[in-house]
């Protein structure tokens, strides 16, 4: 599945699965690799199994069946002291009865290093995080942040080929862990080290990753980069679980010149357009159509009535155009889109919502539907009437930018 | 500490008086009548002269008294350190256990104080006695021919001393133990520290505030004890409680024995001092300011 390229790879799994107990597979076949000096981070809900991966990585815990490879070399029956990976834990770890220097000299006094290097080394360290000052601090004295620093040298210090990162930030507030995730993608940069970045944060795997594993249920449901996760999810799942998302479930009715025709019970018949090179599923197959909030456009008139709207760029520009009561009040309650380039829903809009740049609306197309979500670009007054809660709109928004999904 | 309603409030809530008065009549002015006793004289028929006589302390530092304290440390420290051993592995089982076994643990370790100790240990002599179940055992299985003496002897003693004492070192080091996060030992695992380095470098520190809470609880009544002496050690040997006991009820020397009781009770008392000042400086007392610390809004 993966381009093998000539980068080397830090790390792979071949089909590994890991039971503690015999009927629950916590971690199931799992197969993927990471590139030396990627930034690559597991997403997936709380209990999917990404401890778990960490610790096999690691070698705190060994896989049930399965290989793990680092380097090209299998690595099952490694001590976990002689892996060279080193672990940065869920809420720190840090030992309370030793201060900042000695927690972060642990490592490096288990190997018998010169006291000498250790001060060195740990010096740089604290220094690379602004935190050399701090050395003789206590633990408890340090600040949410600041303890997230320490544990994260700690590990580092020791120079590990690949720093497994177990939600690092979880326990940090908004503001302060906005201003972590820079300072780690800074150092993952300036060190090269390859990062393993568990998190259940959808935005912190989007910003900070070079590539990110979507796990569910002891599965992965989906590799790539971040934008590809987000504009192609491959699941009902991922497109759930990363971002804001509009699915309607159907059956693949037509599939022709790359355009999928999907009858849904709720919604009627919408049309997605297939990345290049992906073949259609089998016609009469259940999918769904995935749509992201900010796709779509909302309209006063229907485009069926102006065909200078219907060929309006699709680049997420969004245009509102004040249409005659008449031609409202004409629509019917589901409209059907004209042609299978663009989809068209009509509803009454529920809730507006100001987020400055942006305004979210939600519009109830009837009463089988969850609310559609549309995120619309603020712009001038002049250029953009004023959205009434209750009144009724059309929802409209390409097929190229809905996809289709498995499993639905 | 920032100053909370409680720590403001001034004057002395109602509710402590009860208690206040039961420590002032029972411990404050007994103690008080002790320490004036061991600074009389006592009489040609044991009765108590009223005036001041420094003698009895001098006598405590006589040879023979001061064999006897020797002896008792001893015990105590043999006591204490044995529990240490035996209870530490125990404890740290029950707080690594799941919820069911460590309450049953728990349990099995209270149970034995539902039955006065008194009977407790006359109970315990008839199981180490010549025919009691342990020499039977040790004869069906054919592993001993004559019957081994355990009690009436230092063995009985220990054994008694070990087996009543053992729950006082369980309890504060399971309390210590309990409440460390054991993701501590991944971390020194993960940083390759060896079993050994994990266990002295991070358990043993982290749980030294139970360590020595247990060692206090046992050290300090273990001292004084002398109902195990009496009946598991036969007539054998002499410690501090036994002699205090004798001193006051065989030869009626009450200025004398409230001179031993007296340096007994600034023994415990130093002892203790010396722990709570240590406590403001252990790491687990550190560890819970922290969390509360924690709790509070992070400023950036
Ligand atoms: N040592 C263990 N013994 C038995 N079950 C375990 C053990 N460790 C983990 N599990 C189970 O495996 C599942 C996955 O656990 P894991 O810790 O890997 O989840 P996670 O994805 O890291 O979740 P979270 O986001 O909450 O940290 C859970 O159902 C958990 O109860
Ligand atoms: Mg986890």
């Amino acid at each position: 599945m993966i381009v093998e390229t000539m980068t080397a790879l830090a790390l792979e799994f071949e089909n590994v699965t890991k039971l503690f107990t015999a009927d629950k597979k916590v971690v199931d076949k799992l197969s993927f690799s990471v590139r030396e000096g990627e930034f690559f981070s597991i997403l997936g809900p709380s209990g999917c199994g990404k401890t778990t991966c960490l610790r096999m990585i690691s070698g705190l815990e060994k896989p049930s069946t399965g290989v793990i490879r680092m380097n090209g070399k299998v690595v099952n029956d490694v001590h976990p002291h002689k892996r060279n990976v080193h672990m940065v834990f869920q809420k720190y770890a840090l030992f309370p009865h030793l201060n900042v220097f000695d927690n972060v000299a642990f490592g490096l006094r288990m190997k018998k290093r010169p006291e000498r290097e250790i001060r060195d080394r740990v010096t740089r360290m604290l220094k690379m995080v602004s935190m050399e000052d701090y050395a003789k601090r206590s633990i408890q004295q340090l600040s949410g942040g600041e303890q997230q620093r320490v544990a994260l040298v700690r590990s580092l210090v020791n120079e590990p080929a690949i720093l497994l990162l177990d939600e690092p930030l979880g326990a940090l507030d908004l503001k302060l862990r906005e201003q972590m995730q820079q300072e780690l993608a800074t150092i993952q940069k300036q060190l090269g080290t390859t990062f393993i970045f568990v998190t259940h944060d959808q935005w912190e795997a989007l910003t900070l990753s070079d590539r990110i594993a979507i796990m569910n249920r002891g599965k992965i449901e989906q590799i790539g980069t971040p934008a590809e996760v987000y504009e192609q999810p491959n699941t009902a799942f991922v497109s759930r679980f990363v971002g804001t998302t509009n699915l309607f479930k159907g059956k693949l009715i037509a599939a022709s010149n790359g355009i999928c025709s999907i009858q849904t019970e709720e919604a009627g018949l919408l049309h997605t357009r297939l990345e290049d090179g992906r073949l259609p599923p089998p016609e009469g197959v259940a999918v769904g159509l995935v749509v992201r909030p900010e796709k779509i456009r909302i309209r006063v008139t229907s485009p069926s009535h102006s065909p200078a709207a219907a060929s309006a760029p699709a680049n997420g520009g969004v245009l509102i155009e004040v249409g005659s009561g008449a031609a409202i009040t004409a629509a019917p309650s589901v409209a059907v889109a004209p042609q299978p380039s663009i989809n068209v829903l009509r509803g009454t809009l529920l809730e507006r919502t100001y987020f400055g740049a942006t305004t979210q609306v939600r519009l109830k197309i009837n009463d089988q539907l969850p609310p559609l979500i549309a995120l619309l670009a603020n712009q001038a007054a002049t250029k953009m009437p004023a959205l009434k809660v209750g009144e009724r709109y059309y929802a409209v928004w390409d097929a190229a930018d809905s996809v289709l999904v498995q499993d639905a | 500490m920032e100053p909370t309603a409680f720590t403001k409030q001034q004057k002395t809530p109602a509710f402590i008086f009860p208690s206040l008065g039961w420590f002032i009549f029972f411990l404050i002015i007994p103690l008080g009548i002790v320490v004036a006793f061991s600074l009389m004289h006592k009489g040609a028929y044991g009765q108590i002269e009223y005036r001041l006589d420094l003698g009895n302390f001098a006598r405590v530092f006589e040879p023979i008294y001061l064999k006897t304290v020797f002896r008792s440390l001893l015990l105590a420290a043999f006591t204490a350190g044995t529990c240490l051993v035996l209870a530490y592995p125990l404890a740290y089982l029950m707080a690594r256990s799941g919820d069911m076994l460590k309450k049953l643990i728990l349990a099995l370790v209270i149970v034995p104080f539902w039955t006065n100790f008194v009977i407790r240990i006359y109970a315990l002599k008839l199981v180490l006695g010549e025919n009691g179940l342990i020499n039977q055992l040790l004869r069906e299985l054919h592993l001993i021919a004559a019957p081994l003496q355990l009690t009436d002897n230092l063995i009985g003693v220990g054994i008694g001393m070990i087996y009543n004492y053992l729950p006082f070192m369980v309890l504060p080091l399971f309390v210590a133990l309990d409440k460390l996060d054991f993701t501590l030992l991944d971390a020194a695992y993960d940083l390759g520290a060896s079993r050994v380095q994990m266990a002295l470098k991070v358990l043993l520190p982290l749980s030294l505030p139970g360590i020595v809470t247990g060692s206090i609880f046992v050290f300090i009544p273990a001292f004084g004890e002398f109902v195990i002496p009496d009946l598991m050690g036969g007539s054998q040997s002499m410690y501090v409680g036994t002699l205090i006991t004798e001193t006051f009820l065989k030869s009626r020397d009450w200025p004398f024995g409230s001179a031993m009781s007296t340096l007994l009770v600034l023994m415990a008392m130093v002892s203790f001092v010396i722990v709570l000042s240590r406590a403001s400086r252990d790491p687990a007392a550190r560890e819970m300011r922290g969390k509360r610390a924690e709790a509070g809004p992070v400023h950036v």
